[in-house]
C-alpha cells in the first residue's frame, strides 16, 4: 500500500471529477437545477478530442473537445431545458436524464463499446518519487484544473459577464431589473459547464481512455464533488473532487478495486443522509 | 355557460376503480386461453414493466418525488427471492414476503433523510443506490458475481405451481391488476388526497395536518415493495438472475414508461408498459438494418431517450394525460365555474358573540430573524376565544412573518407560543394543525388537479386514521370513514354556499370563490383558532362582506380568529381588537377606534404632516416644499 | 408629449385581478407620486411598466414611442429604471459592484468613473462604504445603493416602489431630498408610496390607488388635504365623504 500513489491517482482522477463538480456548481448557482447530463457532457468533448484528433494535433484536439462540450451544453438547454422552464424543476431535471440517455446511446452507436484513446500532450516517462509514478499527463489535468479555477474565478468575479451571471445567482428579480438578460445567462451557464466538462473529458483520454459510457459513472462523482462544495462554490467543489479521487484510489488500494465505486456511491449517499451541506456551512435541509 | 349540473359520466362512485380494474381481470382470465406462446411472453414483459412502473408512479407521480430506484428494489426482490429459496431453502411465497419488506426497509433508511432535502437530491441518492446494489451483485461471490446463479424453482403457493407461461403470465397480471385497483382506490382516498395536496402546495398540506416527511417516505417504501414483487417473479419465470437487467438503465426504462403513459394515472403505467414495448419491437425491426446488428441495444436507448425529451416538452402528462384532457374538455362543466351573488352563509346565531376572558393563542417575546434581517422583534400577542383580532401594520412590518411563525410555518428565533395552553414553540406546521390552529394563505394556496370537494376534504385529513394500506382496500372501517369524511365536507360546503362549485376542479374557480373554499377547507380541520393571511385581498365589495359575516358567523360558533388585513374598513367594522405592529414590533394594542384614532399607528401609515419629526396633530397636511 | 404615458393597464395574477385599467402621464421634469394602501396594486403596477412582469393588457408609451414589444433589458437601454421594493441589492456583492450591475446595459460605453462620482456625490455614505457587502448595510444605505444602482443607467424616467418601506422618518426625509435633487438634475420621477404625506411633500402631482383603480388625483397640494386620502387607508368612520368607493356604516364591533 503506498499512499502517495493513492495521492497521485486521487490527482489525477480527481481533477476531472473536480471540474466536472464545478460543471454542476455552475449551472445550479444561475438556474437552480441539477444537469443530470453533465457527466456525459464531458463525454462528449473526450469524443470530439478524438475525432479532431484525426485532423488535428493533440493540444488543438482537445481544445475542439472543449467547443464540442460547449455546443452539447448549449443545445441541451435550448432544446430540452428552456421549453420546459414553466414545468417545474422535476421536469427540467428528468429531461436533463433523457438527454443524458441521448447522447450516451447516441455515442455508442457511433463509436461502439471499445476505449479510445489519445497521445499525451507531453510525451516522456511517468515521473517516479519514492516508488510512486505520476504520468505528466496528471500533472496537465491539476494544472488545467488550478487554470480553470483561476479563469473562471476571474470571469465571475472581473469581467462584466461573469459578474451579471453571478448575479443571476445572487438574485435573478434585481439581474432583470438593471437589464440582464437572465435567459441568456442560463444559455451561457450551460455552455461554459459544457466546456470546461468537455475539456477535462478530452485532457484525460490519453490516461483514462474514453468509452461511450463512462458519463454515468463520472457525473456521479462529480456530483459527490458538487455536494462537496455545497453546490455553491466552485473552488470547494475541486477541492471535492480531489477527496473523491483520494476516496476511490485508497479503497481500491486498501479493499479492493471491484469495491472502489461502492464505496464511493456509498459516500454519496452517507453525504446526502449526514451532511448534505458538504464542506461548506450552508444548511441545505429545509422545513417539512 | 349555463348553471346546469355536470355532465359526467354518471357512474356510482365505487364502480369507477372496480369496473375498469374489473376489465382488466377479465382480459387477463380469457388472453392466456386465446394467446400463443410469443404473445404471451411478451404479455408478461409488459406486465413486469407495468408492475414496475406503478411502484414509479406511486412515488414519482402521486407525491412528486424523482426516484430512480426502482432497478434497485426490483433485484433486491429477485436476488433475494432466488437466495431465501435456493440457498435457505425458504418457501416462495415467505422469501417474496421477506425480500419486499427488506426493500421497503431500505427505502425507508434513505427516504427518512433524503426527503428533507431538495427533490435532486432523491434523484442522485436513489441513481446512486440503484449503482451500489448492482456492483455489489455483481461482485458478490455469494450472488453468484457476474455470472449469477440458478435453480430457482417456479413460484408456488401451497400447491399450486406456476411452471408454465401462461400461468405465469396469470399471476403477473393478477398482481398488476390488484396493484392497479390498489392504486386507483389510494388515490381517491385520504393518503392519495394528501400525497396529491404535498405535490400540489407543501406549505398549505402541512397546515392541514399532513406530516410531509413522513408521507413521502411512506410512500417511497410502498414503491419499494411493489418493485421487490416484480424482481421476486421476475426470479421465479427465468429461473436464473443474474445482474444485467438491474442497472441504472432499467430505472430510466422505467420512468420512460411512466412519463409515456402519464405519471399522474396508474393507468399510465400500463399504457407506457405497452406502448414502451411497441416502440421496442418496431425499433428493433429497423435498427439493425440502418446501424448493423450490434446496434440494438444503443439504438433503442437513443429511441428512447428522444421520446423522453419530446414527450416532456410537448406533452408532460403522457399519454393518459393527453386522452382525459381531451375526455374532460368533452365532458366537464362548461369554462369556469358559476357565480352566484354571495349570500354570505347563514345567518349566524346571534347568542353570545363576544370574546371570553380565556388566551387561547398567546405569543411572548417572539422574535424572528433572517441572517440580518429583523422581521420580528419581541412581540407579545394574545387572542382570546371568540374574539376577532386583526393584526395590521404598514407594508414590511412583519404581518405574514409572524403569521407563519405562530402557525409552524417558519421556526422562531426566540420567544414562545402557546396554543390552548399547551406549548407549540417551534413545531411544524402539520403539529400545529393536529393541536387546534387552522391557517390560510396569501395567495391562492388550494390543491391544483383536485377538485373543491376534495379540497375540503384533504382539510378534513386529522379527523380520519385510513393509511395506504387501508385506503387500498375496501374494509368496513375505511369506507365508513370516508363517507363520514365526505358528509363532513358537504356539510361545510353547504354552510358556505359552495355546495354548488363541489365538482369543479380548484384551479378554474375565480378568486373570491378559491378564498371562500380555503376558508371551507381551514374549517374541516375543527380547528380552535384560526389564522387569515389576508383573507380579503383582492376581493370585491360584496365578496368581502360575504366574508365577513361568514368570519362573524365563525366566532359565534367559539373559534376565534386572527388575521391580517390591509382594508381597514373591512377590518375596523369587524375586529375586536386590533395589534398594530411596525417594524416587527408591536406599536399598539387597542380596539378599533382607539387605534384609528391613535397618532402614532397614524403616523406609521400616512408618515408624519410636518416636516419634523414630533409629530403632532395631522389633521390636515401642509404641504412644505421647498 | 408626456415623458411616460400609460393607458388601460390591467393584470391579473391567474383569477386574481390586480390592476384594472389604470390610467396615468408624468412630464418631463416632473415628480408623480402614486399613494394608496396595500393591496392597491401599485407594485404590480411599477413592475408591469417597466417589464419585470409582462405587459399584457394596456399600452406604455415612453416619449411618445410605444414601448409594447420591449423586454425589461430594453427599458433599461431606453432609460426607464425601476427601484425595485425592499431594495433588492445584491447582497453578496460590494456597494461599487452593485453600482457597476447597474451600468450593464451601458457596459461599452466608455469608463464608469464619472458615474460612479455622480452617485458618490448625492450619497456620499456609499463612497465611504464602496467596499463594504452590500448586504450589510443598513436599510437607509441600502435604499441609497438601490437609487444609486438605477442611476448608473443613466435614467431619464425612475420608477421607485416604497423607498420609504422601513425607514426612519429622518432617513425617510433624506432620501425625499435625494430625489428632489435627481429631479433638479432632470430625471423624471414616479414616486409609488404608502406613506402618503412624504410622498406628497416632494412631488407635483399624484395619483391615489385602490384596489387596481385611480380613485383620485390632482395636484399634491389638493391630494394632501383631501379627506378620501385617509379614508381609503384608515377607512375612519367620521369621513364625511360618501364617494363611490363605499364608505361602509360604522361597523358593529
Amino acid at each position: 500500500m503506498n499512499v502517495l500513489q493513492d495521492v497521485f491517482t486521487a490527482l489525477s482522477v480527481g481533477s476531472v471529477y473536480g471540474v466536472v463538480g464545478a460543471g454542476y456548481v455552475i449551472v445550479h448557482r444561475i438556474t437552480g437545477m441539477v444537469n443530470f447530463a453533465q457527466g456525459d457532457l464531458a463525454m462528449a468533448g473526450a469524443f470530439g478530442a478524438v475525432v479532431a484528433a484525426s485532423a488535428l494535433p493533440t493540444g488543438a484536439a482537445m481544445v475542439a473537445g472543449a467547443v464540442v462540450g460547449g455546443i452539447a451544453g448549449l443545445l441541451l438547454y435550448v432544446l430540452a431545458v428552456h421549453p420546459l422552464r414553466n414545468q417545474g424543476l422535476l421536469v427540467q431535471t428528468i429531461v436533463t436524464l433523457a438527454a443524458a440517455i441521448v447522447l450516451r446511446s447516441l455515442a455508442q452507436l457511433v463509436f461502439g463499446t471499445k476505449p479510445y484513446a489519445l497521445d499525451p500532450l507531453t510525451a516522456g516517462r511517468p515521473i517516479q518519487i519514492a516508488g510512486a509514478s505520476l504520468p505528466l499527463q496528471a500533472l496537465w489535468l491539476v494544472g488545467i484544473m488550478a487554470l480553470l479555477y483561476v479563469a473562471l474565478t476571474a470571469f465571475f468575479d472581473r469581467t462584466m459577464t461573469g459578474r451579471a451571471m453571478s448575479a443571476c445567482a445572487i438574485n435573478r428579480y434585481a439581474a432583470g431589473v438593471v437589464g440582464i438578460n437572465v435567459v441568456g445567462m442560463a444559455a451561457l451557464a450551460f455552455t461554459i459547464s459544457g466546456a470546461i466538462t468537455g475539456l477535462i473529458g478530452a485532457v484525460q483520454v490519453p490516461l483514462g481512455f474514453a468509452t461511450a459510457d463512462f458519463g454515468l459513472a463520472l457525473g456521479l462523482k462529480g456530483f459527490i464533488a458538487a455536494i462537496l462544495g455545497g453546490f455553491d462554490r466552485i473552488g470547494l467543489a475541486m477541492v471535492g473532487g480531489v477527496l473523491v479521487g483520494f476516496v476511490e484510489s485508497f479503497a481500491a488500494s486498501t479493499i479492493s478495486t471491484s469495491y472502489q465505486e461502492v464505496i464511493v456511491f456509498g459516500l454519496l449517499l452517507v453525504l446526502l443522509v449526514a451532511r448534505p451541506g458538504g464542506l461548506t456551512r450552508l444548511r441545505v435541509s429545509e422545513r417539512v | 355557460m349555463s348553471d346546469n349540473a355536470t355532465r359526467r359520466w354518471p357512474l356510482p362512485r365505487m364502480t369507477r376503480t372496480a369496473g375498469p380494474a374489473a376489465a382488466t381481470v377479465i382480459v387477463i382470465a380469457v388472453l392466456p386461453g386465446v394467446l400463443g406462446d410469443y404473445y404471451l411472453g411478451l404479455g408478461y414483459t409488459i406486465g413486469m414493466n407495468a408492475l414496475l412502473a406503478l411502484g414509479l408512479i406511486l412515488v414519482t407521480g402521486f407525491a412528486g418525488q424523482f426516484s430512480l430506484a426502482q432497478a434497485a428494489f426490483y433485484a433486491i426482490g429477485a436476488y433475494g427471492s432466488a437466495l431465501l429459496t435456493v440457498k435457505a431453502g425458504w418457501p416462495a411465497a415467505a422469501a417474496l414476503v421477506v425480500s419486499a419488506l427488506g426493500a421497503a426497509l431500505v427505502a425507508y433508511a434513505l427516504g427518512k433523510p433524503v426527503f428533507r432535502l431538495r427533490g435532486h437530491f432523491l434523484a442522485m441518492g436513489t441513481l446512486a443506490l440503484t449503482e451500489i446494489v448492482y456492483l455489489l451483485v455483481n461482485n458478490l461471490s455469494f450472488t453468484g458475481g457476474s455470472s449469477g446463479f440458478g435453480g430457482i424453482m417456479p413460484f408456488s403457493l401451497g400447491q399450486v405451481e406456476f411452471d408454465d407461461l401462461r400461468s405465469q403470465f396469470w399471476l403477473v397480471w393478477s398482481v398488476v391488476a390488484a396493484t392497479l385497483w390498489a392504486s386507483l382506490r389510494i388515490r381517491r382516498g385520504r393518503e392519495g388526497r394528501a400525497l396529491r395536496a404535498l405535490r400540489s402546495h407543501e406549505a398549505a398540506a402541512a397546515a392541514c395536518g399532513i406530516p410531509i416527511s413522513w408521507t413521502k417516505t411512506r410512500v417511497f417504501a410502498g414503491s419499494a415493495f411493489i418493485g421487490s414483487i416484480a424482481g421476486s417473479l421476475y426470479a421465479h419465470q427465468l429461473l436464473y438472475v443474474n445482474p444485467p437487467p438491474f442497472d441504472v438503465m432499467t430505472s430510466v426504462d422505467i420512468l420512460a414508461i411512466a412519463v409515456l403513459g402519464g405519471l399522474r394515472s396508474p393507468w399510465g403505467a400500463i399504457v407506457g408498459a405497452v406502448g414502451f414495448q411497441v416502440i421496442r419491437q418496431a425499433v428493433d425491426g429497423v435498427l439493425p438494418g440502418l446501424f448493423g446488428a450490434g446496434s440494438v441495444g444503443a439504438g433503442e436507448e437513443l429511441v428512447f431517450g428522444v421520446i423522453l425529451v419530446l414527450i416532456l416538452v410537448v406533452r408532460p402528462d403522457g399519454i393518459v394525460g393527453a386522452l382525459s384532457s381531451l375526455a374532460s374538455r368533452a365532458s366537464a362543466p362548461g369554462g369556469t365555474a358559476p357565480v352566484r351573488p354571495a349570500a354570505g352563509g347563514r345567518p349566524a346565531p346571534a347568542a353570545d358573540a363576544r370574546p371570553g376572558e380565556r388566551v387561547v393563542l398567546r405569543a411572548r417575546g417572539l422574535s424572528k430573524h433572517f441572517g440580518g434581517v429583523r422581521a420580528v422583534t419581541d412581540v407579545d400577542l394574545t387572542l382570546h376565544e371568540r374574539e376577532i383580532l386583526a393584526v395590521i401594520g404598514p407594508n414590511g412590518a412583519g404581518k405574514s412573518t409572524l403569521l407563519n411563525v405562530l402557525s409552524g410555518n417558519l421556526p422562531p428565533t426566540t420567544g414562545r407560543v402557546e396554543l390552548n395552553g399547551a406549548d407549540v414553540t417551534g413545531a411544524r406546521a402539520d403539529q400545529v394543525a393536529a393541536r387546534g390552529l387552522a391557517r390560510t394563505f396569501q395567495t391562492p394556496s388550494l390543491f391544483a388537479g383536485l377538485t373543491v370537494r376534495e379540497n375540503v376534504l384533504v382539510g378534513g385529513y386529522l379527523s380520519g386514521r385510513v393509511g395506504l394500506i387501508r385506503s387500498a382496500l375496501p374494509t368496513v372501517g375505511a369506507v365508513r370513514e370516508e363517507r363520514r369524511l365526505a358528509a363532513r365536507a358537504d356539510e361545510i360546503l353547504a354552510e358556505l354556499d359552495l355546495s354548488h362549485l363541489a365538482e369543479h376542479e380548484a384551479g378554474h374557480l375565480s378568486l373570491g370563490q378559491q378564498k371562500m373554499v380555503e376558508v371551507a377547507r381551514a374549517l374541516a380541520l375543527n380547528p380552535a383558532v384560526l389564522l387569515l393571511d389576508e383573507p380579503g385581498a383582492g376581493l370585491n365589495r360584496a365578496e368581502k362582506l360575504a366574508l365577513a359575516g361568514i368570519l362573524r358567523g365563525l366566532r359565534a360558533r367559539g373559534v376565534s380568529l386572527l388575521l391580517i388585513e390591509h382594508d381597514m374598513e373591512f377590518v375596523m367594522s369587524l375586529a375586536d381588537r386590533v395589534h398594530v405592529l411596525n417594524f416587527g414590533r408591536t406599536l399598539r394594542v387597542g380596539t378599533p377606534a382607539e387605534v384609528q384614532a391613535d397618532e402614532d399607528v397614524i403616523a406609521a401609515y400616512l408618515g408624519t404632516a410636518r416636516r419634523d419629526v414630533d409629530g403632532d396633530e395631522p389633521v390636515e397636511a401642509t404641504n412644505a416644499r421647498s | 408629449m408626456p415623458a411616460l404615458e400609460v393607458r388601460g393597464l390591467s393584470y391579473a395574477y391567474g383569477s386574481m385581478k390586480v390592476l384594472d385599467g389604470v390610467d396615468f402621464h408624468v412630464d418631463e421634469g416632473e415628480i408623480v407620486t402614486l399613494i394608496g394602501p396595500n393591496g392597491a396594486g401599485k407594485t404590480t403596477l411599477l413592475n408591469v411598466v417597466a417589464r419585470s412582469l409582462r405587459l399584457r393588457e394596456g399600452t406604455v408609451h415612453l416619449r411618445g414611442e410605444d414601448t409594447g414589444r420591449c423586454s425589461q433589458a430594453d427599458m433599461v437601454r431606453r432609460g426607464l429604471l425601476l427601484v425595485p421594493e425592499g431594495r433588492q441589492v445584491f447582497g453578496a456583492l460590494s456597494v461599487e459592484d452593485n453600482l457597476l450591475l447597474g451600468r450593464y446595459v451601458r457596459r461599452r460605453e466608455g469608463r464608469a468613473g464619472a458615474d460612479l462620482d455622480r452617485v458618490y456625490r448625492l450619497f456620499p455614505r456609499l463612497r465611504e462604504r464602496s467596499r463594504q457587502l452590500a448586504g450589510t448595510l443598513s436599510g437607509g444605505e441600502q435604499q441609497m445603493l438601490a437609487i444609486g444602482r438605477a442611476m448608473m443607467g443613466a435614467p431619464r424616467v425612475m420608477l421607485l416602489d416604497e423607498p420609504s418601506l422601513g425607514l426612519s422618518p429622518q432617513m425617510v426625509e433624506r432620501i425625499m431630498d435625494a430625489l428632489s435633487q435627481l429631479r433638479d438634475q432632470g430625471v423624471t420621477i414616479v414616486l409609488v408610496e404608502q406613506n402618503a404625506f412624504a410622498a406628497l411633500r416632494l412631488a407635483d402631482r399624484g395619483y391615489l390607488l385602490q384596489t387596481g383603480r385611480i380613485v383620485g388625483s390632482g395636484s399634491s397640494e389638493n391630494l394632501a388635504h383631501d379627506p378620501t386620502v385617509r379614508h381609503v387607508y384608515l377607512g375612519s368612520a367620521t369621513d364625511e365623504g360618501g364617494d363611490d368607493a363605499g364608505s361602509a356604516p360604522p361597523g358593529e364591533s
